[in-house]
């Protein structure tokens, strides 16, 4: 799944260790999820919007619904 | 569970190092069952020392399920159980090849199923090591 986390991440200038400390993963949790490959859980996924001070949606690329508009 | 890597956390060393001894139980019982001569002891003796045989493997079973339960990194969750997946299918796979080669070929030969946790814990932890290395 595409996600905007490198750029919202680069926006407040943390690096991936930061991030993971902030979350408490490990840092290739966070490469994993920046990278798509991995999918976070939602709980982690509300972590993450909270930390942004976002939702998840503009977190995450939902690429099934811009492909599917009607399912 | 880590392995090679000196950032280990807690909960990764008090998994790794009960691995370590059942690896080591069950090495030095490998390295002992061949010499033990058959018909020697009672049919209750082996259907003993086959039970203690037994017991890392349930020993490793306990920390592996107590590690997976434990781990709040769910990525590492992931990585570990895809791991003891590779780590159980390579064991099938060399279980039954062997199986094939000894029926066929060496029948007095002593049961190579003994190597399962070996074999088991080295493809996982070479599983593990590949995923990570991918991810860094």
């Amino acid at each position: 799944m595409k996600n905007r986390l490198r750029v919202l991440r680069a926006e407040r200038n943390w690096s991936q260790a930061d991030l993971a400390q902030k979350l408490e993963v490990s840092r290739q949790s966070v490469n994993a999820i920046e990278t798509g490959k991995f999918d976070p859980s939602l709980p982690l996924a509300f972590r993450l919007a909270r930390l942004f001070g976002t939702t998840i949606e503009a977190i995450f690329l939902d690429e099934d619904a811009i492909d599917h508009p009607t399912l | 569970m880590r392995t090679c890597n000196k950032n280990i956390s807690p909960l990764h060393r008090r998994s790794i190092v009960p691995i370590a001894s059942m690896m080591s139980i069950c090495g030095g019982l490998t390295a002992v069952t061949p010499r033990i001569e058959r018909g020697h002891f009672s049919t209750s003796t082996y259907y003993g020392i086959a039970l203690i045989a037994v017991l890392p493997i349930i020993g490793t079973m306990i920390v592996i399920a107590r590690y997976l339960s434990q781990e709040t990194d769910e990525y590492m969750r992931h990585l570990v159980t895809q791991s003891i997946l590779w780590g159980f299918g390579m064991v099938m796979v060399i279980d039954t090849f062997l199986g094939y080669v000894v029926q066929s070929y060496l029948p007095h030969t002593a049961a190579l199923t003994a190597l399962n946790l070996e074999i088991f814990l080295i493809a996982s932890a070479i599983a593990l090591r590949i995923q990570m290395g991918r991810n860094q």
